[in-house]
């Protein structure tokens, strides 16, 4: 363990840079705003956001690198509060990832809609949002953890009803703050509990203390439903949901973009480590609770996409159910039978669950911001996110209906895509490790799942263009700007790369998920 | 020059890469084609005539042949080894085959003129240049073709010797087929074909039972044709009862079986019947099937395995009494066919089965070198006549195309190439019908001499080469040589066969010299003929000598000179260590030779030596009567096997589409298909009722859930929350429960 001091902050810099980044912007917003935001199109602050964000995120890339493969130094500790270690880095590498590909996509987007006052704060909230992630992914004390996803919940109430001029963005953040503020505190009930019991708010001692005595078995399942309901309301799960389809909807798309993809991921980095690491020792509590909240989440969540008819709403069920094949993979760390637990060396599994959820993240942050891209550039030109403004999109502009068809494949879980991949992996594990019912309830959801994407593709490739009546139309061409068009080409490469050749981000996963692996017990 | 040897494998390749070359890229241009088909032929036979002259100066080269292997292609437990083999009779063959194929190939790329049986309007361009529509087409089948001829001299097994014996099966077919507007042409195609291909599988099998019963197994010649692997063969005798072959040595059957394939591919009787018709190809096709490449393939197949007929000689004679019957019988038949015909081409046809016959009789009568002297011999002085013939021919019909300018040109019409489009009358004559306007046909010939003196004398000089004039020519002494081994060894059938065949042979040839070239013009077309162009006349003068001087390398000894051929060829029979005898010297095969050369010039020079007058019928017509017919008619072997053999086998097609259509297998697979209909109808219905209702019913449910539960979405934070709140009361209390019971 290292001192508390100046010298372990390093480990924390690329947080540190987002924060001067967002202090940046805003020093920047007050030189400008008095006299000249009549003129200014906030560009110049989403470039220095961006700039930021890639900063940090190659900080992030040299950190993880930094522990080889495979990991043979522990943790980097900082002020006795932050671990970082080859987990924290990947997901602090994902996150950053989809934070900057939303960042370049949604610059014009914002700029557009945003009211001429103060567009710097959005872009200085957003590296503030950026960093809580960073931070909360890393926290190994409850404290930290907890105020760093209030920080995060917060701005994100703040950016979900940016467009203050739009009743239905005030109201999705009103909505996502209600909910979330009830959700923090039934959560914080919860670590008090934690804290109640093993007196400590460490996680490492958390785990040695319930180890200690099986009494507090009795404290565990109340803790957990507790934890899981401020962890539920992050990752979307059913029945802690029914926020995110009003928010998702109201909210900026771009904003929608990372709550849909960099925010969940944080969520399930949290819920990975507070269960693996903190309640390891009572898996027999609270797996039955995960393997009931991921069936309950992908069916509610596919059943209700199945009748939307906007796409943007579509997506945000869809990223619900998503969150349910997720949860998958973290169920499936903890194999079904207890026989077979102390035999097997968990971390030397090709399926360990864990690398499962991970790669699943990863493919998935790219496809799935890729699609609101696509829903941002059609609202752009139409100003709706119905889906007969998808119908003849491949006579109007085969690029976007080609990417937005590889993104829908990825998302059904079809070969040669990234979410195969992680679809292989997560359902892989399942069968591993036995929990049959649970892959039989992922396929069903899948074929479900298929129908309302295909939908659109169908609209997409088979239906000729209309107008606001129904009537058939010419199809006009659509226009895209060079910044959507960049990061549309970068999500489809990557979620072609990871579909065709996987090894490399398989690599990387799977020392992370060995090395919070091997801390558990 | 040793060294130099190892690169015979190479003398393919050229013809081959220009095959490629004209297929791939230089279609378009026909000029270029052409000389690329040139360059490739004069590139290989600028390889193979170093190699052989090499060969031919090594001492003791026979002893010694040059044998490599290229590349293996592992099959299971063996090997298909293929590689490369110069001994004495390839070198000859090199000598030969390479020779004559350029000269063919020069000569080809003169006489591919626009064809007259096409019409202009339908090839404007190919018209306007003068040159057949298919011009590079047909270049790059004669490489294919020279590529199959050159691969099987040098190959050094059996399996890729006939891969390319096939290759150029398949390139006959091409050829013979090539004006395939001509539906004459394409039955030919079809009927060389076939016919061939029934002596191939003959002969397949026979390899597949030479590969079965050799010890080791294998098809190299080197392995194969061995003292020890034969000697085992004789021994051997065929592991059945049946009557005919059961007590003879396995070795036998087998020289029988290889000989069928011989008999296919070099128009032996009883498949001799393709090669007449094949003359429908181009001539320089029918120069190169006919004299250098694919009947001499059929012989050298003999020769290349005459180990194994030399074993069987002694251990199966039967067999090769059947060898030398069927070549004996067919130098004869045929020769008596070439009497009666009126076509040039097919009058030199039959003297190319007749020839052919003297080969294979020569085989037969243990005669190898004599078999081998003729086939190069003949190679060269066939390949000028048929050369020479299709020089005539196309100066016939230029003669042809200028009296119909003539009397057409300047009629209402302008149509130039109106004699395309209307038939002539047909003449019927005694003699067979004949067509005024047939460009091949003799009796619209005569006294060409005079417009044509190169390919004329040319012509001449083959013809007495055929002919066998005394001491000069190439023929003589070929033919001396299979006569003096059928008559030392005691073969007197044979060889009055021969010498009976002979003198129709020089016969015959006279009687086409005499009504071509001699005499008067009986047509106005005859009148009109040009002398061809140097590139087909070329050939022609330098073919020429080789039909004279060849002759002198293999004259006997006794005349004082010594034999160079049968040195070259003493050390390659001392090296497969067979036995061939040295014929003694007798005046009956000399004299014999001299007076059925000379008695048959004379008696042809006596009938026909004016030409015939214009409309005369042919004397010897009128003296054989119903036997010239006969002979005219071919024996009507065509006729007999159209009605023995095509009609049998299309009668058993009807009865079996009958089986097959009507009466058997169809009702049957028509009933198993409509109880297939019925079941799948049956199996729709429970698809469309039960399957997809169900499937539709899970459907509509999902979709009903979905409406359902998209209601619960209604938008009000506080309902949402108050979902939270009842789950996790829920949830609490069920895990309550049971501590509340327990305390209860």
């Amino acid at each position: 363990m290292s001192e508390i001091g100046i010298g372990s902050l390093g480990s924390i810099l690329p947080e540190i840079i987002l924060i001067v980044g967002g202090l940046l912007i805003l020093l920047l917003d007050m030189i400008q705003n008095s006299t000249t935001y009549q003129r200014e199109s906030g560009r110049g602050f989403m470039a220095v956001a961006v700039l930021f964000l890639v900063v940090s995120l190659v900080g992030a890339l040299l950190q993880m690198l930094s522990f080889g493969s495979p990991t043979s130094q522990g943790p980097h500790v900082a002020a006795y509060l932050v671990d970082i270690d080859p987990f924290t880095s990947f997901m602090k590498m994902t996150i950053y990832i989809g934070m900057t590909l939303v960042a370049i996509a949604g610059g014009s987007y914002m700029n557009r809609y945003s009211p001429r006052m103060g567009r710097g704060e959005f872009w200085s909230l957003f590296l503030f949002t950026s960093m809580a992630m960073g931070m909360v992914v890393s926290a190994n004390n409850l404290i930290l953890l907890f105020l760093s996803f209030e920080f995060l919940s917060i701005s994100s109430y703040i950016l979900a009803g940016y467009l203050r001029n739009n009743v239905r963005s005030s109201e999705a953040g009103l909505k996502y703050f209600l909910y979330g503020s009830v959700a923090s505190s039934v959560m914080l009930y919860g670590m008090s509990l934690l804290y109640g019991v093993s007196g400590s708010l460490n996680l490492t001692e958390i785990a040695q203390a319930m180890a200690a005595n099986t009494d507090f078995s009795i404290v565990a399942l109340p803790a957990v439903l507790m934890l899981m309901v401020g962890l539920g309301f992050k990752m979307t799960l059913a029945p802690f949901f029914q926020w995110a389809p009003d928010t998702y909807d109201g909210a900026p798309t771009p904003v929608t973009a990372y709550l849909s993809t960099a925010s969940k991921a944080a969520g399930f980095a949290v819920t990975a480590r507070l269960l693996l690491i903190g309640l390891g020792a009572f898996s027999v509590e609270w797996v039955p609770v995960l393997s009931g909240l991921a069936i309950l989440t992908m069916t509610v969540g596919n059943l209700m996409a199945l009748r939307q008819n906007s796409v943007k709403r579509m997506l945000a069920y869809s990223s619900v159910a998503q969150a349910g094949y997720m949860l998958m993979g973290l169920v499936s760390v903890v194999s079904a039978s207890q026989a077979e637990l102390s035999q097997i060396d968990l971390a030397s599994l090709g399926m360990n669950g864990l690398n499962g959820l991970l790669i699943y993240l990863f493919a998935y942050l790219f496809t799935n911001i890729g699609a609101f891209m696509v829903v941002m550039a059609i609202e752009e030109d139409s100003g709706s996110h119905d889906i007969s403004a998808y119908r003849g999109l491949m006579q109007r502009s085969p690029g976007l209906a080609l990417a937005m068809l590889i993104f829908l494949l990825s998302l059904t879980g079809i070969p040669l895509t990234g979410g195969f991949m992680g679809k292989f992996y997560v359902f892989g594990a399942a069968v591993q490790h036995q929990y049959f019912f649970l892959a039989a309830a992922g396929f069903i959801n899948a074929g479900i799942a298929a129908g309302y994407y295909l939908r659109v593709v169908a609209a997409m490739l088979y239906e000729p263009a209309v107008d606001a009546n129904g009537a058939e139309i010419a199809p006009k061409p659509l226009n895209m700007g060079m910044a959507l068009q960049l990061t549309l080409a970068i999500c489809v490469l990557v979620t072609l790369w990871i579909g065709i050749y996987p090894p490399n981000f398989i690599d990387l996963a799977n020392d992370a998920s060995r090395h919070l692996l091997a801390l558990r017990f | 020059m040793e060294g130099f040897l190892n690169l015979a494998w190479l003398a393919p390749v050229p013809p081959f890469l220009a095959f490629l070359a004209i297929v791939l890229f230089t279609n378009r241009n026909k000029t270029v084609s052409a000389l690329v088909a040139i360059g490739g032929a004069v590139i290989s036979f600028l390889l193979s005539w170093p190699i052989a002259f090499a060969a031919f100066g090594a001492e003791h080269f026979g002893a010694h042949p040059v044998e490599g292997q290229l590349f293996s292609i592992p099959t299971g437990n063996s090997a298909i080894h293929v590689g490369y083999l110069v001994d004495a009779p390839s070198a000859l063959m090199l000598f030969m085959v390479s020779f004559l194929l350029v000269m063919i190939f020069v000569y080809a790329s003169g006489y591919m003129t626009f064809p007259h049986h096409l019409s202009v309007a339908d090839y404007p361009l190919a018209a306007s240049q003068g040159k057949d529509p298919r011009y590079s087409r047909f270049m790059a089948y004669i490489s294919l073709f020279a590529t199959g001829m050159m691969g099987l001299v040098v190959s050094n097994s059996l399996i890729t010797f006939f891969i390319f014996w096939e290759v150029m099966g398949l390139c006959s077919y091409l050829l013979i087929g090539f004006w395939y507007e001509k539906a004459s042409a394409r039955a030919a195609s079809i009927k060389a074909f076939m016919t061939t291909r029934v002596g191939d599988v003959i002969m397949l099998i026979g390899m597949m039972m030479l590969y079965i019963y050799s010890e080791p197994s294998s098809l190299m010649f080197s392995e194969m044709l061995n003292v020890h692997n034969l000697e085992h063969l004789a021994e051997l005798s065929m592991p059945t009862n049946w009557a005919v072959i059961g007590g003879l040595p396995i070795i036998g059957i087998i020289s029988v079986l290889i000989f069928f394939g011989t008999i296919g591919k070099s128009a032996q009787f009883p498949l001799h019947v393709w090669l007449p018709d094949a003359m429908e190809g181009p001539t320089p096709v029918s120069a190169m099937i006919h004299a250098a490449t694919m009947v001499s393939a059929g012989v050298f197949l003999l020769i290349r395995l005459y180990p194994l007929y030399a074993v069987t000689l002694e251990a199966a004679p039967a067999a090769m009494q059947f060898v030398a019957f069927i070549g004996g019988f067919t130098a004869l038949f045929a020769a008596t066919i070439a009497v009666a015909q009126w076509d040039i081409k097919r009058v030199l046809a039959y003297s190319t089965i007749s020839q052919l016959g003297y080969m294979v009789a020569a085989i037969g009568i243990g005669a190898f070198p004599a078999a081998l002297f003729h086939l190069l011999t003949h190679a060269f002085f066939k390949a000028l006549l048929f050369l020479g013939s299709g020089s005539v021919i196309h100066g016939v019909e230029h003669g042809l195309h200028h009296v119909h300018e003539h009397s057409h040109g300047h009629d209402a019409h302008g149509d130039e190439h109106g004699h395309g489009h209307h038939a002539p009358a047909l003449i019927q004559r005694p003699d067979g019908v004949l067509n005024p306007e047939d460009a091949q046909d003799m009796r619209n010939m005569g006294g060409l001499l005079e417009r044509m003196p190169r390919t004329g004398w040319t012509f001449i000089i083959g013809g007495l080469a055929l002919s066998g004039f005394p001491l000069l020519t190439a023929g003589f002494w070929s033919k001396d040589e299979i006569l003096s081994f059928a008559w030392d060894g005691g073969n007197t059938i044979v060889f009055w066969t021969l010498a009976l065949a002979a003198f129709l042979t020089a016969f015959y040839t006279m009687r086409q010299i005499g009504m071509t070239f001699l005499g008067a013009p009986r047509t106005e077309m005859a009148e009109h003929t040009p002398e061809s162009v140097p590139t087909m006349t070329w050939p022609l003068l330098l073919i020429a000598p080789f039909a004279i001087f060849l002759g002198w390398v293999g004259i006997p000894g006794w005349f004082g000179i010594p034999n160079w051929l049968e040195g070259f060829l003493e050390h390659h029979i001392e090296y497969n260590q067979f036995h061939v005898a040295h014929p003694h010297f007798s005046f009956v095969p000399l004299s014999v030779s001299l007076i059925v050369a000379l008695g048959g010039l004379a008696v042809g020079y006596m009938v026909y030596g004016q030409g015939l007058r214009e409309g005369e019928v042919d004397p010897v017509r009128k003296l054989l009567g119903p036997i010239w017919v006969v002979f005219h008619n071919k024996y009507y072997i065509d006729e007999l096997y159209q009605y023995t053999i095509i009609t049998f086998t299309l009668l058993l097609t009807n009865l079996l589409y009958l089986v097959d259509a009507k009466w058997v297998i169809d009702p049957i697979v028509n009933a198993v298909g409509r109880f297939g209909v019925w079941l799948a109808q049956v199996g729709a219905a429970f698809d469309r009722l039960i399957v997809d209702g169900l499937v539709n019913g899970v459907a509509a449910v999902t979709n009903l859930f979905g409406g359902w539960l998209r209601n619960t979405q209604d938008g009000k934070v506080q309902v949402y929350l108050m979902v939270v709140a009842v789950s996790m009361m829920v949830w609490l209390l069920l895990r309550a429960m049971p501590i509340l019971l327990t305390l209860v």
